[in-house]
Protein backbone atom coordinates (compact mmCIF):
# COMPACT_ATOMS: atom_id res chain seq x y z
CA UNK A 1 0.00 0.00 0.00
CA UNK A 2 1.69 3.43 -1.16
CA UNK A 3 1.85 6.20 1.27
CA UNK A 4 0.16 9.61 1.11
CA UNK A 5 3.43 11.03 0.07
CA UNK A 6 3.94 8.79 -2.41
CA UNK A 7 0.60 9.27 -3.88
CA UNK A 8 1.35 13.05 -4.30
CA UNK A 9 4.69 12.75 -5.81
CA UNK A 10 3.70 10.50 -8.57
CA UNK A 11 4.53 11.97 -12.23
CA UNK A 12 2.25 12.66 -15.11
CA UNK A 13 4.01 9.72 -16.56
CA UNK A 14 3.60 7.37 -14.08
CA UNK A 15 -0.52 8.06 -13.96
CA UNK A 16 -0.68 7.73 -17.30
CA UNK A 17 0.68 4.34 -17.21
CA UNK A 18 -1.29 3.55 -14.51
CA UNK A 19 -4.27 4.80 -16.50
CA UNK A 20 -3.39 2.51 -19.53
CA UNK A 21 -2.93 -0.21 -17.62
CA UNK A 22 -5.43 -3.05 -18.25
CA UNK A 23 -5.01 -5.45 -15.12
CA UNK A 24 -6.39 -2.60 -12.45
CA UNK A 25 -10.03 -3.29 -12.15
CA UNK A 26 -12.23 0.34 -12.83
CA UNK A 27 -15.66 0.79 -11.45
CA UNK A 28 -18.20 0.26 -13.68
CA UNK A 29 -19.90 3.38 -11.76
CA UNK A 30 -16.87 4.95 -11.63
CA UNK A 31 -17.83 7.79 -14.94
CA UNK A 32 -21.39 8.32 -13.95
CA UNK A 33 -20.36 8.80 -10.18
CA UNK A 34 -17.39 11.32 -11.34
CA UNK A 35 -19.87 13.17 -13.78
CA UNK A 36 -22.92 13.51 -10.95
CA UNK A 37 -19.91 14.67 -8.16
CA UNK A 38 -19.41 17.46 -11.04
CA UNK A 39 -23.00 18.50 -11.71
CA UNK A 40 -23.41 18.66 -7.69
CA UNK A 41 -20.27 20.99 -7.70
CA UNK A 42 -22.30 23.35 -10.51
CA UNK A 43 -25.77 23.37 -8.89
CA UNK A 44 -23.92 24.26 -5.57
CA UNK A 45 -22.16 27.32 -7.21
CA UNK A 46 -25.25 28.72 -8.80
CA UNK A 47 -27.21 28.72 -5.63
CA UNK A 48 -24.17 30.34 -4.21
CA UNK A 49 -24.46 33.19 -6.84
CA UNK A 50 -28.70 33.44 -6.44
CA UNK A 51 -28.94 35.57 -2.80
CA UNK A 52 -26.45 37.60 -3.89
CA UNK A 53 -28.54 38.77 -6.75
CA UNK A 54 -31.44 38.76 -5.10
CA UNK A 55 -29.85 40.79 -2.25
CA UNK A 56 -28.55 43.17 -4.83
CA UNK A 57 -32.05 43.78 -5.88
CA UNK A 58 -33.63 44.33 -2.62
CA UNK A 59 -31.02 47.01 -2.38
CA UNK A 60 -31.84 48.96 -5.33
CA UNK A 61 -35.14 48.32 -4.90
CA UNK A 62 -35.13 50.05 -1.22
CA UNK A 63 -32.53 52.77 -2.67
CA UNK A 64 -35.15 53.64 -5.21
CA UNK A 65 -38.71 53.60 -2.91
CA UNK A 66 -36.50 56.03 -0.61
CA UNK A 67 -35.02 58.15 -3.50
CA UNK A 68 -38.41 58.38 -4.87
CA UNK A 69 -39.87 59.36 -1.50
CA UNK A 70 -37.38 62.44 -1.18
CA UNK A 71 -37.88 63.51 -4.68
CA UNK A 72 -42.01 63.38 -4.72
CA UNK A 73 -41.77 65.80 -1.15
CA UNK A 74 -43.06 68.74 -2.68
CA UNK A 75 -41.00 72.17 -1.63
CA UNK A 76 -44.31 73.89 -0.01
CA UNK A 77 -45.98 72.72 2.54
CA UNK A 78 -49.69 72.03 0.22
CA UNK A 79 -51.84 71.98 3.61
CA UNK A 80 -50.36 75.28 5.24
CA UNK A 81 -53.03 77.64 5.91
CA UNK A 82 -52.85 80.36 3.20
CA UNK A 83 -52.94 83.94 4.40
CA UNK A 84 -56.30 85.95 4.24
CA UNK A 85 -56.65 88.12 0.58
CA UNK A 86 -58.38 90.71 2.03
CA UNK A 87 -57.60 92.79 5.64
CA UNK A 88 -61.40 94.57 5.09
CA UNK A 89 -64.21 92.06 5.94
CA UNK A 90 -66.15 94.29 3.27
CA UNK A 91 -64.11 93.39 0.33
CA UNK A 92 -64.34 89.45 1.70
CA UNK A 93 -67.75 90.10 1.41
CA UNK A 94 -67.83 91.58 -2.11
CA UNK A 95 -65.98 88.19 -3.46
CA UNK A 96 -68.28 85.92 -1.29
CA UNK A 97 -71.34 87.86 -2.47
CA UNK A 98 -70.10 87.73 -6.25
CA UNK A 99 -68.66 84.20 -6.32
CA UNK A 100 -71.44 82.43 -4.88
CA UNK A 101 -74.03 84.70 -6.58
CA UNK A 102 -71.97 82.79 -9.87
CA UNK A 103 -72.73 79.16 -8.41
CA UNK A 104 -76.07 79.74 -8.27
CA UNK A 105 -76.59 81.38 -11.58
CA UNK A 106 -74.58 78.94 -13.15
CA UNK A 107 -76.35 75.73 -11.29
CA UNK A 108 -80.00 77.40 -11.53
CA UNK A 109 -79.24 78.18 -15.56
CA UNK A 110 -78.60 74.73 -15.91
CA UNK A 111 -81.29 73.13 -13.89
CA UNK A 112 -83.71 75.51 -16.21
CA UNK A 113 -82.38 74.06 -19.66
CA UNK A 114 -82.87 70.77 -18.03
CA UNK A 115 -86.63 71.38 -16.81
CA UNK A 116 -87.30 72.71 -20.49
CA UNK A 117 -85.79 69.40 -21.89
CA UNK A 118 -87.69 67.43 -19.76
CA UNK A 119 -90.73 69.15 -20.71
CA UNK A 120 -89.81 68.80 -24.53
CA UNK A 121 -89.41 64.97 -23.95
CA UNK A 122 -92.59 64.55 -22.43
CA UNK A 123 -94.13 66.44 -25.40
CA UNK A 124 -92.72 64.10 -28.39
CA UNK A 125 -93.51 60.76 -25.99
CA UNK A 126 -97.23 62.17 -25.82
CA UNK A 127 -97.22 63.01 -29.39
CA UNK A 128 -95.54 59.54 -30.40
CA UNK A 129 -98.64 58.02 -28.31
CA UNK B 1 -38.56 36.43 -5.64
CA UNK B 2 -42.50 37.18 -6.16
CA UNK B 3 -43.10 38.32 -3.07
CA UNK B 4 -40.12 41.20 -3.06
CA UNK B 5 -41.42 42.25 -6.45
CA UNK B 6 -44.95 42.30 -5.31
CA UNK B 7 -43.82 44.28 -1.97
CA UNK B 8 -42.03 47.05 -3.88
CA UNK B 9 -44.63 47.71 -6.64
CA UNK B 10 -46.86 48.26 -3.34
CA UNK B 11 -44.45 50.60 -2.01
CA UNK B 12 -44.25 52.80 -5.33
CA UNK B 13 -47.86 52.74 -5.25
CA UNK B 14 -48.12 54.08 -2.07
CA UNK B 15 -45.65 57.04 -3.05
CA UNK B 16 -47.62 58.35 -5.87
CA UNK B 17 -51.14 58.36 -4.04
CA UNK B 18 -51.62 61.14 -1.70
CA UNK B 19 -54.33 63.05 -1.81
CA UNK B 20 -55.45 66.56 -3.00
CA UNK B 21 -58.17 68.95 -1.60
CA UNK B 22 -59.12 72.15 -2.30
CA UNK B 23 -56.27 74.38 -0.13
CA UNK B 24 -53.63 71.80 -1.20
CA UNK B 25 -54.33 72.80 -5.32
CA UNK B 26 -54.93 76.38 -3.57
CA UNK B 27 -51.44 76.48 -1.93
CA UNK B 28 -49.55 74.81 -5.59
CA UNK B 29 -50.82 77.47 -8.22
CA UNK B 30 -51.81 80.71 -5.85
CA UNK B 31 -48.06 82.33 -6.04
CA UNK B 32 -47.76 81.26 -10.07
CA UNK B 33 -47.59 83.87 -12.57
CA UNK B 34 -50.70 84.25 -15.00
CA UNK B 35 -53.12 83.34 -11.62
CA UNK B 36 -55.32 85.32 -9.57
CA UNK B 37 -56.04 84.24 -5.55
CA UNK B 38 -58.38 84.83 -3.57
CA UNK B 39 -58.58 83.22 0.39
CA UNK B 40 -61.35 83.77 2.76
CA UNK B 41 -60.19 82.14 6.24
CA UNK B 42 -62.45 81.11 9.22
CA UNK B 43 -61.53 84.00 11.02
CA UNK B 44 -62.64 86.64 8.44
CA UNK B 45 -65.79 84.45 7.90
CA UNK B 46 -66.39 85.22 11.29
CA UNK B 47 -66.31 89.32 10.53
CA UNK B 48 -68.06 88.86 7.61
CA UNK B 49 -71.02 86.68 9.14
CA UNK B 50 -71.26 89.76 11.47
CA UNK B 51 -72.36 91.89 8.48
CA UNK B 52 -75.98 92.65 7.23
CA UNK B 53 -77.68 89.88 4.76
CA UNK B 54 -75.58 89.53 1.93
CA UNK B 55 -78.29 88.64 -0.90
CA UNK B 56 -77.70 87.30 -4.07
CA UNK B 57 -80.69 86.57 -7.07
CA UNK B 58 -81.73 90.22 -7.48
CA UNK B 59 -82.43 90.04 -3.90
CA UNK B 60 -84.34 87.69 -3.08
CA UNK B 61 -81.98 85.18 -1.53
CA UNK B 62 -80.10 86.02 2.23
CA UNK B 63 -77.26 83.70 2.11
CA UNK B 64 -76.11 84.64 5.16
CA UNK B 65 -76.68 81.16 6.83
CA UNK B 66 -74.49 79.89 4.07
CA UNK B 67 -71.62 82.66 5.08
CA UNK B 68 -72.07 81.33 8.61
CA UNK B 69 -71.46 77.87 7.42
CA UNK B 70 -68.19 78.17 5.97
CA UNK B 71 -65.12 77.48 7.19
CA UNK B 72 -62.74 78.30 3.80
CA UNK B 73 -63.23 79.70 0.58
CA UNK B 74 -60.42 79.73 -2.14
CA UNK B 75 -60.72 81.46 -5.36
CA UNK B 76 -58.11 80.93 -8.62
CA UNK B 77 -58.63 82.08 -11.63
CA UNK B 78 -55.77 80.84 -14.02
CA UNK B 79 -54.84 81.66 -17.46
CA UNK B 80 -54.59 79.03 -20.11
CA UNK B 81 -51.24 77.66 -19.77
CA UNK B 82 -52.24 76.57 -16.59
CA UNK B 83 -55.51 75.89 -16.82
CA UNK B 84 -54.59 72.01 -18.00
CA UNK B 85 -52.50 71.09 -15.09
CA UNK B 86 -55.22 72.95 -12.64
CA UNK B 87 -57.85 70.66 -14.40
CA UNK B 88 -55.36 67.63 -13.85
CA UNK B 89 -54.87 68.43 -10.19
CA UNK B 90 -58.77 68.84 -9.80
CA UNK B 91 -59.31 66.07 -11.54
CA UNK B 92 -56.67 63.46 -8.96
CA UNK B 93 -58.56 64.98 -5.84
CA UNK B 94 -61.69 63.93 -7.78
CA UNK B 95 -60.30 60.12 -7.89
CA UNK B 96 -59.13 59.93 -4.47
CA UNK B 97 -62.56 59.25 -4.51
CA UNK B 98 -63.61 61.83 -1.70
CA UNK B 99 -65.63 64.31 -4.15
CA UNK B 100 -68.71 63.44 -6.04
CA UNK B 101 -70.04 65.27 -8.82
CA UNK B 102 -73.25 66.96 -8.64
CA UNK B 103 -73.33 68.91 -12.17
CA UNK B 104 -71.59 68.93 -15.55
CA UNK B 105 -72.63 71.06 -18.38
CA UNK B 106 -71.15 71.83 -21.85
CA UNK B 107 -72.30 74.95 -23.50
CA UNK B 108 -70.22 76.42 -26.83
CA UNK B 109 -67.08 76.17 -25.48
CA UNK B 110 -68.09 77.19 -21.85
CA UNK B 111 -67.47 73.65 -19.65
CA UNK B 112 -68.54 73.84 -15.86
CA UNK B 113 -68.18 71.02 -13.65
CA UNK B 114 -69.59 70.34 -9.77
CA UNK B 115 -68.18 68.21 -6.80
CA UNK B 116 -68.85 67.89 -3.58
CA UNK B 117 -68.03 66.00 -0.52
CA UNK B 118 -71.11 65.32 1.41
CA UNK B 119 -71.77 63.71 5.62
CA UNK B 120 -75.53 62.97 4.95
CA UNK B 121 -77.44 66.17 4.73
CA UNK B 122 -74.73 68.73 5.08
CA UNK B 123 -71.72 69.36 2.36
CA UNK B 124 -68.11 70.00 4.16
CA UNK B 125 -66.85 70.39 0.24
CA UNK B 126 -67.69 72.01 -2.86
CA UNK B 127 -65.54 72.38 -5.87
CA UNK B 128 -66.90 74.15 -9.09
CA UNK B 129 -64.65 74.36 -12.07
CA UNK B 130 -65.54 76.76 -15.01
CA UNK B 131 -63.92 77.03 -18.48
CA UNK B 132 -64.52 80.43 -19.68
CA UNK B 133 -64.46 81.42 -23.15
CA UNK B 134 -61.62 83.29 -23.29
CA UNK B 135 -59.35 80.21 -22.25
CA UNK B 136 -59.15 80.95 -18.56
CA UNK B 137 -60.24 78.63 -15.59
CA UNK B 138 -61.67 79.67 -12.82
CA UNK B 139 -61.64 77.53 -9.79
CA UNK B 140 -64.06 77.89 -6.42
CA UNK B 141 -63.58 76.14 -3.29
CA UNK B 142 -66.24 75.95 -0.47
CA UNK B 143 -65.29 74.54 3.04
CA UNK B 144 -67.76 74.23 5.93
CA UNK B 145 -70.87 72.46 7.19
CA UNK B 146 -73.23 73.94 4.63
CA UNK B 147 -76.76 72.55 4.70
CA UNK B 148 -78.30 71.03 1.55
CA UNK B 149 -81.77 72.51 1.71
CA UNK B 150 -79.80 76.04 2.53
CA UNK B 151 -77.33 75.59 -0.02
CA UNK B 152 -80.26 74.63 -2.85
CA UNK B 153 -81.71 77.76 -2.21
CA UNK B 154 -79.41 79.24 -4.38
CA UNK B 155 -79.98 77.49 -7.08
CA UNK B 156 -84.10 78.87 -6.97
Amino acid sequence: MKDLKDIENISLEQLEEIAADGRIPVPADLESGIRSAISASERKKRLFRYPAIVSAAACFAVLAVVGTLYLSKPSVDLYAEPEDTFTDPMLAYAALESALGRIGSTVGENMEKTVAFDQTMEKAARAIK
Amino acid sequence: MKKIITIIAAMLLAVSAFAQEGRAIYNKYSDMKGVEAVYISPIMFKLVGNLPEIKVNNGEMDIAPIIKSLSGFYLLNVNSKQAPNLKSEVKKAIQSGKYELMMEAKDNGDNVSIYTVSKGDVITSFIMLADETDGDTTFICLDGTINQEDFSKLFQ
